[in-house]
């Protein structure tokens, strides 16, 4: 080929790929544009002072625009249902809640649950709640308030949102929703069933068998050890209302770590759901002697569930007698009375 | 909260507590019964039960609020069938907090999202009417009226027609200022069959009764030392409350309220009223609000009864916050 024909055509291929490079920048932006256009409509026409209810309807594309411009890099489809917590890492009244999402997702998130937590706090506040409760929920920061003002969150951004995949609000709240609430409404709308089952305790820890092992860790904190009592009464105590519970029960634990336990020793071992300060604190207060309290480091048996946290301890707590052996020989409900 | 702390507070509050109806003041013993209670229904699973009540077919009606349900069993304590679920479309419920029958055996049930749902006995929505103050406890009279506790409105006491409708209010508010006024005002309500109603404000432990035209008859603050404590405790400035027996906080009035009394119970054929205390007792009353006695829980046992009611066979049976349903006998003769 001659200089002069190569030359030409490398010149008609730059002049070409110019072309192409300007066209697709343009659409690029005439999309973008296109987008945040619809997507500002959409803000627009959510722009009212009620929050969203059931039954109220989301725009799809303008959702996963504003889902995209706070960071969310998902882009799955089939659409899933969405649960969005809004939040400020100072909202620490409703991390029992935000960290269940956690527990939410492990279990849906293959079925088609996504869970986010939406934050205008700048990244690295959020980031040290992150680390601190070890939450693996994705945040979208919400830096110019876009998902806030589409789902109609309040400006507090205290809210929870669960959108079903065709945008409808199946549940909408000021705040965040008890654990055990959220996950009805989940099992409603994503299983189409709502167990009401309940583990018993009792179910658990058969007479004749051996109590198994149990980590715990001192309630004035510590290492984790490994509780594997003998000739002893051990006093199970669920979480299904920890502050009610810690309350109401005080004489009860003062009198359980005071009493004889005819000649046995006697070990208090809470749930490792009960907030580990204000357990050592009101414990401390209400004169109980801690020497022998304990905080599982694992789900206590029929008396701890973490996806289905009321479900169980039907008796709230169980006083497990083991002989020198390890061998159950007697459960029995604190609570019941007789 | 420290000792010396905890003794002021209480200096303070005996000291500032706005005064009780004059019968509280001529307090007499009254005789103490110590009860048993025994769990029943164990089978089913419950969740805060909140109130029961004995339908026309003599089945329990148990709103299980935990479970965002109501929840009926038969007199033999099985489960016959549950009534709604949790959520927030139209005859789901969201955080129910009282329920009413009426004679027909019709449900009402008021929940969190200021909705009042009926429901058949069998279960089938009847519809809804929202209202927009707060309300923990209603009651339905022999027209088809609503009675609705919402202090928040000025009065003690909302009528609602069948259709939703404001009718009428009555009973004035007692003490408390500012936005403790409301929260102090919340009641449980009773209707009789003549449609007079008793009310007994849950955080003062006084108990009214109005005739059907919504006039005050008569007033009377339920009596003995352990309930004048625990109203002690409600008009305290303790930051811990909870300390002492339940407290709701409720995300409307965010204001932490120590409850004296849980509910009232009316039994209109023995002509006698019920009131679970924040202490574990129940208190007795004839129905002229004269005292007939405390039913005590044995020592060492802890339990609050959040609703007690009379079954046909004049059984006391009672709902735990968390033991669910239980049937309540006399440990040893009065």
């Amino acid at each position: 080929m001659a200089p002069r024909n190569r030359e030409t055509l490398i010149r008609r291929s730059l002049l070409l790929s110019l072309y192409v490079l300007t066209f697709a920048a343009f659409s690029l932006i005439g999309h973008n544009w296109y987008l945040n256009r619809s997507l500002a409509r959409a803000i627009v026409e959510a722009n009212s002072e009620n929050p969203l209810e059931y039954g109220d309807r989301i725009d799809l594309n303008a959702l996963k625009r504003a889902l995209q411009q706070t960071g969310s890099r998902d882009n799955s489809n089939p659409p899933t249902f969405l649960l969005l917590y809004f939040m400020r890492p100072s909202h620490f009244q409703h991390l029992k809640s935000i960290k269940y999402g956690d527990v939410l997702l492990r279990r849906y998130g293959s079925s088609g649950l996504q869970a986010f937590l939406v934050t205008d706090a700048q990244p690295p506040e959020t980031q040290d709640l992150v680390r601190r409760e070890a939450l693996s929920m994705p945040v979208l920061f919400d830096r110019d308030s876009v998902l806030r003002l589409l789902l109609r969150a309040p400006d507090h951004y205290e809210h929870t949102l669960l959108i079903a995949p065709d945008g409808k609000i199946v549940f909408s709240l000021e705040g965040a929703p008890s654990e055990d609430l959220l996950r009805q409404i989940v099992e409603k709308h994503m299983v189409g069933v709502i167990d009401y089952s309940r583990d018993h305790a009792k179910q658990h820890y058969r007479v004749g068998e051996t109590l198994p092992d149990i980590r715990v860790a001192s309630i004035a904190g510590g290492i984790v050890q490994t509780l594997a009592p003998r000739n002893a009464e051990v006093v199970l105590i669920s979480a299904r209302c920890t502050a009610c519970q810690l309350h109401a029960y005080m004489q009860r634990y003062r009198e359980l770590t005071t009493a004889s336990a005819n000649g046995k020793s006697r070990l208090l071992v809470f749930s490792g759901r009960f907030p580990q300060q204000e357990l050592l604190t009101d414990l401390t207060e209400g004169g109980v002697t801690t020497d022998n309290v304990y905080l599982a480091r694992e789900p206590l048996g029929g008396l701890d569930n973490e996806y289905r946290t009321k479900s169980g301890d039907a008796e709230l707590a169980v006083i497990v007698s083991v002989d020198g052996q390890g061998r159950i020989e007697s459960v029995r409900s604190l609570d019941e009375v007789e | 909260m420290k000792l010396p702390q905890v003794l002021i507070s209480f200096m303070l509050a005996h000291t500032f507590m706005p005064a009780t109806p004059a019968a509280a003041q001529k307090t007499q013993p009254i005789p103490e019964t110590t009860l048993r209670a025994t769990q029943v229904a164990r089978d089913i699973p419950l969740d805060q039960s909140k109130r029961v009540l004995v339908g026309p077919d003599a089945n329990y009606y148990v709103l299980d609020a935990g479970n965002n349900r109501i929840v009926v069993m038969s007199p033999d304590w099985k489960f016959v069938r549950q009534i709604s679920a949790a959520g927030q479309e139209p005859g789901a419920l969201f955080d129910p907090q009282d329920f009413a029958l009426d004679r027909q055996g019709n449900i009402f049930v008021i929940d969190g999202k200021k909705r009042l749902q009926g429901f058949t006995p069998t279960g089938k929505h009847l519809g809804t009417i929202t209202y927009r103050a707060e309300c923990l406890a209603l009651a339905v009279n022999g027209r088809g009226e609503y009675l609705l506790s919402q202090p928040e409105l000025g009065a003690l006491v909302t009528v609602y027609s069948p259709s939703g409708e404001v009718r009428r209010s009555f009973g004035q508010l007692k003490n408390g200022e500012g936005r403790y006024r409301s929260v102090a005002n919340r009641a449980h309500l009773a209707v009789t069959r003549a449609d007079e109603v008793y009310v007994s404000l849950d955080h003062q432990g006084i108990l009214q009764k109005y005739d059907a035209a919504g006039r005050l008859l008569w007033e009377t603050a339920i009596p003995g030392d352990q309930v004048e404590r625990l109203r002690g405790i409600f008009w305290s400035d303790d930051e811990n409350k909870s300390k002492y027996g339940v407290v709701i906080t409720t995300v409307h009035s965010r204001v932490p309220a120590f409850y004296v009394a849980f509910n009232l119970f009316l039994d209109d054929t023995r002509r006698q009223l019920y009131v679970p205390l924040n202490n574990g007792s129940i208190y007795v009353a004839d129905a002229d609000g004269k005292p007939i006695k405390f039913l005590k829980q044995p020592r060492g046992a802890v339990d609050f009864y959040s609703s007690v009611v009379t079954d046909k066979q004049n059984r006391l049976v009672a709902t735990s916050r968390f033991r669910g349903v239980l049937l309540i006998t006399p440990a040893r003769p009065a």
